[in-house]
């Protein structure tokens, strides 16, 4: 906003106005009612002083009258013309109790004098203009042996022009006064609303609109006040907020300034504390990946050669000795497979697992995955129920097959004696493949659901049926879906079963491999 | 029933004197003013008798000769019996011609209002009844109040007489008297004094059957004497002139007084009084001391013949 609009907007301005736009309204009221007034009481004064003429001239009137002369009525007349407020007389006779005759004058509108010449003619009839004039009228009596005689009526006449002859310099002055007065007052208004309240104002309005808190300074405005009212409180009450404020400002400053050298030391120690867990990971994960690769060796040996023992034993060899031979062999894979996943989560961690994605035959490897865990599902007396498709999906499948047993591993593992496992793949929308494990287990407590694919994480139930499991599968599961392009859900009932839902992306048998 | 033709004339002129009586008269009374002057008091008092006589009701109404003129033109009084011309004859003119008032004649009287001497008042002021030989003599006419002055012993009527001494270059002084009856009074105590007097008078009056005595002559009337400071003998004033002479006395009636009493108002047309009947009616008041009704009383009874002349046949009962 421009300073003249500021100025023109301003409080101070708007009340000059409003106070000065009533005072003229008042000042302008009053005037017309002194002037309406000054009219009035002026007629009334004019009223009484031709009143007044009854007492001089209406014995010499009733004497003229009395003895019909007209000439001496003549020179009363003309006498009475030269008195200033009279505008026009009429001396009305009567004989008979009826008006016989008039002696005068009118003065109309437009400067015309009427005339009454003679006693001996009737009177006019009284014009309009008389009408418009305010006069006194009074009887003319003659007292003749003490009895009062009306000889007729005299009528004097004057009008608004005579009251404003009387009055106009009065009124050019009461006129002249409300001007002056308002003026003055214009000018006094704005002087004193200028130094009262439009300076202090601007000076305020300004120091506020300057006030940032970027470039505060602990600055006092000046508004120039002596009194203590209000602007002074303002002006004291403002410049303690702006020291305030400054000083506020100070402390922020001050404070963000040893923050910020508090984050850098902390930060440097985070970095550093980084930097030393991440060297103490990669260390784990090397001496994991060298363990695991040192266990496989041997692992792998035993195996091997706790198969061909096996082998060899199938004819000769007594049934302890082949049970012997079978727990070598079992704990060995138990071993091997618990090698394999350490390993997976160390590839996991260092993220340098590769995926080849292909159109996959969903139904190959479903089967492929069943075959590999046929023997759990007959031991627990479990069934199965698949019923086949021919839907391709876009995945590595070596990663799927894995995916796939180890669900169903879960899915045997955690069903109860004699349930079901039930594979359905169906459309999940246009262009998605939904394949979902149905168990009929003991299904995961619905506190748990959403840490079942944290590393490491088992239920409670495991742990208390001594399950066999590291806690690492779902962890794998999951990283191996996300990493072929698909999703997993799960949905289960505590006591009931489970559900893991996987979504791949469809595929056509023709599409080529594809590398992550 | 059939009458001839000839009647019908005959008592159509019969008829005349019926139709031209007053029928009927009204019983409002006939207001007759009366001045402060015995002659015109007498007068009037006849004047009402007669009417009197003829069924008429009849009221006095004292009054001035200034105000009476109106009282006459709206009917307030109804009859004047003297109207003296020499101070009265512009207002009786001026109502008159207003139809205010009827004239009703004038009286076989002469008049004359004037400043008046005794006789033996000639031996003192010799060459008098020239105005010039009063003005020379002025001082001998002095008394207490005038002195060195001469004194001019004036009627308690307003007139013109200061005015006169001053257009004149008179050395003389007005002294009014409240009373007409003090002029008399100041005239018989000059008289037994043989002291110079000159008072107002006027005929017919009483006084000159009583006294000798003669008018001041001075400049002639003339109308212009009152409205043209030219005119005369002083250049300067008006009414460097004396009162007129010979002057008519008349009478004068309301305007309406004609429709409403005529009977009346035709006896009063005839009413005709010369000098000698005023004066000696007059007398009998002043001198013989007899009130104003028994002096018209005595005048009524020793004049019977003349007033019933004065009522018109048709009028008689």
């Amino acid at each position: 906003m421009s300073k003249n609009a500021a100025v023109k907007h301003s409080i101070a301005t708007q009340l000059i106005r409003v106070v000065f736009a009533f005072y003229c309204i008042i000042a302008l009221s009053v005037t017309i009612v002194h002037v309406v007034a000054e009219f009035q009481h002026t007629k009334k004064t004019i009223t009484n002083e031709l009143k007044s003429y009854e007492t001089i001239f209406g014995s010499v009137l009733a004497k003229a009258l009395w003895n019909l002369d007209k000439e001496q009525l003549r020179d009363i007349v003309q006498g009475m013309s030269n008195i200033p407020v009279i505008v026009g007389i009429k001396i009305e006779t009567l004989q008979d109790n009826t008006i016989a005759a008039a002696l005068g004058y009118t003065i109309d509108k437009t400067g015309q004098t009427q005339h009454y010449h003679s006693l001996n003619k009737l009177s006019d009839n009284t014009s309009d203009y008389e009408q418009e004039l305010f006069s006194y009228q009074f009887d003319i009596h003659y007292s003749y042996n003490e009895q009062l005689q009306t000889l007729g009526t005299a009528t004097l006449y004057s009008d608004s022009s005579i009251i404003l002859n009387r009055t106009k310099i009065g009124f050019f002055f009461l006129v002249f006064n409300a001007v002056i007065k308002g003026i003055a007052l214009w000018i006094i208004f704005l002087w004193v609303g200028r130094k009262l309240l439009l300076k202090p104002l601007a000076l305020l309005t300004t120091a506020i609109n300057e006030t940032r808190f970027d470039t505060l300074e602990p600055k006092n405005i000046q508004l120039d006040i002596q009194t203590d009212n209000e602007l002074k409180l303002i002006e004291t009450t403002f410049n303690a907020m702006v020291h305030e404020l400054a000083k506020s400002k100070k402390d922020v400053l001050n404070f963000n300034e040893k923050l910020e050298s508090q984050i850098k030391v902390r930060t440097a120690e985070l970095e550093k504390a980084i930097e030393v867990a991440d060297e103490a990971n990669k260390a784990k994960t090397a001496f994991l990946s060298r363990m695991s690769h040192e266990l496989r060796t041997p692992l792998n040996a035993i195996i091997g050669f706790a198969n061909i023992k096996q082998k060899r034993l199938e004819q000769d060899a007594s049934e302890q000795q082949k049970d012997t031979t079978a727990h070598i062999l079992k704990a060995g894979r138990h071993l091997l497979m618990l090698v394999d996943d350490i390993l997976d989560i160390v590839k996991l961690e260092e993220k340098v697992l590769d995926f080849d994605l292909m159109a996959c035959d969903l139904n190959k490897n479903i089967q492929d995955s069943i075959n590999l865990v046929s023997h759990g599902i007959e031991e627990n007396n479990l069934t199965l129920h698949y019923a086949g498709t021919d839907f391709c999906i876009l995945a590595d499948s070596g990663r799927l097959s894995q995916v796939l047993v180890n669900l169903l591993t879960n899915a045997i593992k955690y069903n109860k004696a004699g349930g079901s496992i039930s594979i359905t793949v169906t459309m999940a929308d246009d262009n998605h493949i939904a394949v979902a494990i149905q168990d009929t287990g003991v299904g995961i407590p619905t506190n748990q659901l959403e840490n079942i694919f944290q590393p490491f994480a088992r239920l409670p139930y495991a742990q208390q049926n001594r399950i066999d499991g590291t806690g690492i599968g779902l962890a794998i599961t999951l990283y191996l879906i996300e990493g072929m392009g698909g999703e997993i859900t799960v949905d289960s009932t505590p006591g009931e079963g489970s559900t893991f839902t996987l979504f791949f992306q469809q595929a056509t048998p023709t599409n080529s491999p594809s590398e992550r | 029933m059939h009458y001839p033709l000839w009647l019908l004339p005959v008592i159509t002129l019969l008829s005349i004197p019926l139709a031209l009586a007053e029928q009927p008269k009204s019983t409002d009374p006939i207001r007759i003013i009366t001045n402060d002057w015995t002659s015109q008091i007498v007068l009037a008092h006849i004047t009402g008798s007669i009417f009197k006589t003829m069924g008429y009701n009849v009221a006095y109404s004292k009054s001035t000769t200034n105000e009476q003129w109106g009282a006459l033109a709206a009917g307030i009084d109804h009859v004047q019996v003297e109207v003296w011309e020499g101070t009265m004859s512009d207002m009786f003119n001026r109502m008159v011609n207003a139809k205010r008032i009827a004239d009703l004649g004038t009286h076989s009287a002469k008049t004359r209002e004037e400043w008046w001497y005794p006789e033996y008042v000639e031996e003192q002021c010799p060459g008098l009844p020239d105005w010039k030989a009063l003005k020379k003599c002025a001082s001998i006419f002095s008394n207490a109040e005038s002195s060195p002055s001469g004194a001019y012993i004036a009627g308690p009527w307003e007139k013109p007489e200061a005015a006169r001494i001053r257009a004149l270059g008179m050395d003389f002084k007005v002294q009014p008297v409240s009373n007409s009856d003090d002029l008399w009074v100041a005239l018989a105590e000059a008289k037994k004094l043989n002291k110079p007097i000159v008072l107002f008078n006027w005929t017919p009056n009483w006084v000159e059957a009583r006294y000798a005595g003669k008018f001041i002559e001075f400049p002639d009337y003339a109308p212009e004497c009152e409205t043209d400071p030219a005119w005369g003998i002083n250049p300067e004033f008006h009414h460097d002139c004396g009162n007129p002479k010979n002057g008519w006395l008349k009478k004068a009636a309301w305007s309406g007084m004609q429709k409403k009493w005529h009977c009346a108002y035709q006896t009063l047309a005839n009413i005709d009084f010369n000098n000698a009947m005023i004066s000696h009616a007059a007398a009998q008041v002043d001198v013989d001391k007899l009130s104003h009704a028994e002096a018209a009383s005595v005048w009524m009874k020793t004049n019977s013949s003349l007033w019933k002349t004065w009522i018109p046949e048709e009028c008689s009962s």
